[in-house]
Formats: structure tokens, C-alpha cells, sequence
């Protein structure tokens, strides 16, 4: 039985994690679904399904053969190089070292890329399946990654998928309804937030791995997002003064 | 990582990137963690091993972040 106020940072990680993930997934079948053509962006998103269901299914049953410990350090360190790469980017873009990600400035570069491939006669456009098959691909693995990484270690798969399908479900939703790039999604705070959470994760798994005992247990994934937050804070304010 | 980047790359190129190419290599963050995990687990004080550990792991972030910076400039 799951307890879900337990479950609360891992559902909360994985839900953030893939909104940004699908956000992004959801702009580059945008781009290639209007460019090129639905027909064979759709088929690309469907392919790009199929190839995600065959990694989970390979990648579970390979999960299962590892004893929990060295499991933990394996999600451990993946969580943190994940966790920190996305929270060094939002730290950079929010001191302005490096410029704010722009969905609709995505989705216009998407675009102008896509209209200079070769046209096509109505039919089948392997332009629009390819880059819907990468897109989805790419952002996909990310995906589902986040969801083995919080979850796995601790038992926490299904509240970790129900993260992962309720910021699906958003994105779609919102989608469907505007027809255009997500632009107001807050993307580098997500990826802030996210950064926080997963280097946080990472170093609570690595730490359990070892058998070294946390101070507060469980709940020492808490202090643990603290310092992180407080880190990568004092590291954008220093930085953000030392650039200008 | 930008949208347009993605759709350029392929899967394996991603994969690549992110373990290689991305600032401070994967290879020196994990033999940072071994360094600390080791450090961290011959301290006599338990109750401290986890406070150095997320000590060594977060002061790893603010030296990502210094380098990318210098190598901006």
C-alpha cells in the first residue's frame, strides 16, 4: 500500500521533470505536424511510443536482476549527474550568463529548419516521422528515466508514473486547446526546481547505497533540496554580480 | 537543450552529448563521488558521514558552475 504523503517529493519530482520533458516533446511534433504534414508526424509520435514501450519493458526486467544497493548508487549517480546538469543550466540562464529558453523562438527555428527539407507530394513525409520520432525519443527516455530513478530505488514506480502521466495529460490538455507552442510554461523555474530535486534524490540513494545513515532518515531528502537550493541561489547571485 | 537541437540529434548523439560533451565530464563528476563517498565513509562520527557527503556533493555543483562560467568568458 502506498503511502502517498510519503510518495509527496516523488510524485511532485517526476510530475515537474516530465511536464518540461513534454512541453518540449510537444513543440517539436508541433513544428513537424504543421510543416510537414500530420500524417507523418503522427506516425513518427507512434513509433517513437513503441520504441519508449520496448526500453521500459527491457529496462525493467534488467532492473529486477540488481540487488537494491547497487541499484541505488547506479539511479543515485544518474540522478545527480541529471539533476545537477539541469540545475547548473537554470542557475546560469537565471544569473544571465547564458539566455532564457523561448518555446515559441523553438518552435520558429523547428519550423524554419523543417521548411527547408525537400517537399513533399501530400503523401508520406519521412521529414515530419523523423524529427517527430527523435523528438518524442529523446524527451521520452528523459521521461522515463525520471520516473525509474525517483521511483525505483524506493518502491515508488506507480506514485512516480502518475507524476509522469498527469503532466502527459496537462500538456496535452493544453495543447489541444491552444494549437500553439507552450510559451507560457515557466520553464527555467521548473528546471530549477526539478535540478533541485533530483540532485537532492541523487545524493540521498547515493548515501543509502553506502549504508551511511542520514540525519532525519527519509525526510533528510528536505535539508538535502535546502542546500541544494541554497547552493545553486548563492551561486546565481554571485555570479549574476560578477558578470555585470 | 533546446527543441531544435533535439530534432538535429539523434538518440545516440544525445546520449553522447550528455555524458561528454556537457561542461565538467560525467567521468570527473563520478570520480568526485567516490572520492567523497570514500572520505565519507571512513569518518568515525557517523552522525557526520552524511552531513560531509551532501557537503562534498553540493560544494561539486558550485565548481560546476564556476568553471562553466570562467569558460563562458
Amino acid at each position: 500500500m502506498t503511502n502517498w504523503i510519503h510518495a509527496g517529493p516523488t510524485v511532485v519530482a517526476a510530475f515537474l521533470a516530465s511536464l518540461v520533458e513534454f512541453v518540449e516533446a510537444f513543440t517539436i511534433v508541433l513544428a513537424a505536424g504543421t510543416v510537414r504534414g500530420w500524417r507523418g508526424a503522427w506516425a513518427g509520435v507512434v513509433a517513437a511510443l513503441a520504441a519508449l514501450a520496448l526500453i521500459v519493458l527491457a529496462g525493467g526486467s534488467v532492473l529486477e536482476r540488481f540487488p537494491l544497493g547497487q541499484l541505488r548508487l547506479g539511479v543515485g549517480i544518474l540522478l545527480l549527474l541529471f539533476g545537477m546538469r539541469w540545475l547548473r543550466k537554470s542557475t546560469l540562464r537565471a544569473a544571465g550568463i547564458i539566455a532564457l529558453h523561448d518555446e515559441s523562438a523553438a518552435y520558429s527555428s523547428e519550423a524554419a529548419t523543417l521548411r527547408t527539407g525537400a517537399s513533399h507530394a501530400g503523401g508520406f513525409d519521412i521529414i515530419a516521422a523523423t524529427t517527430a520520432f527523435n523528438g518524442v525519443l529523446v524527451e521520452g527516455i528523459e521521461v522515463v528515466f525520471i520516473v525509474i530513478a525517483t521511483g525505483a530505488a524506493s518502491h515508488l514506480i506507480i506514485p512516480a508514473s502518475v507524476g509522469a502521466v498527469a503532466a502527459g495529460i496537462v500538456v496535452l490538455s493544453m495543447g489541444f486547446l491552444l494549437r500553439a507552442p507552450l510559451t507560457r510554461v515557466p520553464e527555467n523555474w521548473l528546471k530549477f526546481t526539478v535540478g533541485v530535486l533530483l540532485s537532492a534524490f541523487g545524493t540521498l540513494w547515493i548515501g543509502e547505497s553506502a549504508g551511511i545513515p542520514w540525519p532525519g532518515g527519509d525526510a533528510s531528502i528536505v535539508w538535502l533540496a535546502g542546500l541544494y537550493l541554497c547552493s545553486a541561489l548563492a551561486a546565481a547571485s554571485w555570479v549574476g554580480r560578477s558578470h555585470t | 537543450m533546446s527543441a531544435t537541437s533535439h530534432s538535429i540529434r539523434s538518440p545516440a548523439q544525445w546520449v553522447v552529448g550528455f555524458f561528454i560533451d556537457d561542461g565538467m565530464s560525467a567521468l570527473l563528476t563520478i570520480a568526485w563521488i567516490g572520492i567523497v563517498l570514500a572520505i565519507a565513509r571512513v569518518m568515525p562520527n557517523q552522525a557526520w558521514q552524511g552531513v560531509l557527503l551532501a557537503g562534498g556533493l553540493s560544494t561539486l555543483f558550485v565548481i560546476s558552475i564556476i568553471l562553466r562560467v570562467r569558460r563562458t568568458r
